[in-house]
């Protein structure tokens, strides 16, 4: 009887395990990255994003329970966004804004990365514990690279260089005369 | 009061003269870059480009799984892992993984969340359209070879198309995990000296 009930209590147990929560694997995370999600009635997603978390953990290893955390502050990212209704973040506010750097902030550190936003190039640095950087990643991706030169500003302050000195000798022309 | 009107003079004619000197030294120096900012920026180019081979970081442990298509270590952004190769217009440039603007300094940069050869999936690579990067990308013909040579093998493909697009028709350069097609784009026209929000692509598939 002893032994039965001892039988009983090892299959619990067991049980209790193998029904316990779903632990999400390195493919999940990588299959959560690369997620197009609705937010606001529009389809939003981060190819690039997906490369950087495909590209890290090619490298590094990774909890199934900090994967879980990692994707609870992800549904967390878009859950903030679909209450403030927009996917464009500049339109956020600055606590919202805030919430999200800090959640993003937290989810590198889990998975032992740092995220670092560079107001220059307006783009999100990705780097390994290891001191790699596996990505760099523009805020908002709506165009192609620029590839070109651009002179403009040098056209510009010629021209009106040019206009102002212009000006300034039919004055002196127009005084001496 | 003469004294003061003298003062008022002298500063008014100092203050012109200031102005006058500013204008012409910005009309001088406008000018200069107008004229010369091209060969300069070239030369620096080369200097970067030569000062890079010491400088930049060059991969070398790039693996590819042929099982699974996928490689099994990425390359660090940022850094060179192929040389793109483009016989029929002298085109010969190093390729780095990532595409800011620090890195399109140094050669060609590819699109990070674009596939790498012998991946299977789309390539989209892209480059300044100056004379030492691809300026001459757009005298390419149809039937062209492209050859990209990474450490993990050598890949040549065939020009099949090219288009010249908007910077905003991101989906004239589709990223699909299907079909190996490599996209390279360069600002066009070429020869412009203000910003152009047209892309010159050429798209390319691998040979059998």
């Amino acid at each position: 009887m002893k032994k039965s009930l001892k039988l009983i209590a090892v299959f619990i147990v067991s049980l209790c395990f193998i029904s316990n929560v779903h632990a999400a694997t390195k493919q999940e995370l990588i299959d959560y990255a690369s997620k197009t999600f609705t937010v606001a009635g529009k389809s939003i997603s981060s190819p690039e994003l997906a490369a950087i978390v495909k590209s890290y953990l090619a490298d590094n290893e990774i909890s199934s329970e900090k994967a879980d955390q990692i994707i609870a502050k992800g549904n967390k990212i878009i859950e903030i966004m679909n209450t403030a209704g927009t996917t464009d973040l500049t339109k956020l506010s600055s606590s919202q804004k805030n919430e999200i750097r800090t959640l993003a902030t937290d989810a590198a550190t889990l998975a032992g990365a740092t995220i670092n936003y560079d107001n220059t190039s307006k783009r999100v640095v990705v780097k390994g514990s290891n001191g790699k950087t596996y990505g760099s990643a523009p805020i908002t991706n709506t165009k192609l690279a620029a590839t070109g030169s651009d002179y403009t500003i040098y056209i510009a302050v010629s021209g009106l260089a040019l206009v102002v000195a212009s000006s300034a000798a039919y004055r002196k022309l127009k005084n001496n005369a | 009061m003469l004294n003061q009107l003298k003062k008022k003079g002298v500063l008014k004619a100092t203050i012109f003269e200031i102005i006058v000197a500013f204008i012409c030294s910005s009309l001088i120096i406008g000018l200069f870059f107008f004229i010369f900012y091209s060969p300069i920026k070239e030369t620096f180019q080369i200097i970067d480009i030569v000062s890079e081979k010491s400088n930049k970081k060059v991969l070398k442990d790039v693996k590819l799984n042929l099982e699974t298509k996928n490689l099994e270590s990425y390359p660090e952004y940022g850094t060179k892992y192929a040389t793109l190769s483009i016989p029929s217009v002298n085109i010969e440039q190093p390729v780095y993984y990532g595409d800011d603007n620090e890195t399109l300094k140094y050669g060609v940069g590819q699109y990070i969340a674009s596939y790498f050869p012998g991946e299977g999936g789309s390539i989209l690579y892209m480059g300044h359209n100056t004379s030492n990067m691809l300026r001459n990308l757009p005298n390419v013909s149809l039937g062209d070879e492209i050859i990209v040579t990474t450490n993990y093998g050598t890949y040549h493909y065939t020009i099949e198309d090219t288009k010249i697009i908007k910077d905003t028709e991101l989906d004239k350069v589709p990223i699909k995990r299907e079909g190996e097609v490599l996209m390279i784009y360069t600002c066009y026209p070429t020869t412009t000296v203000v910003y152009t929000p047209y892309r010159f692509v050429v798209y390319a598939s691998l040979k059998k």
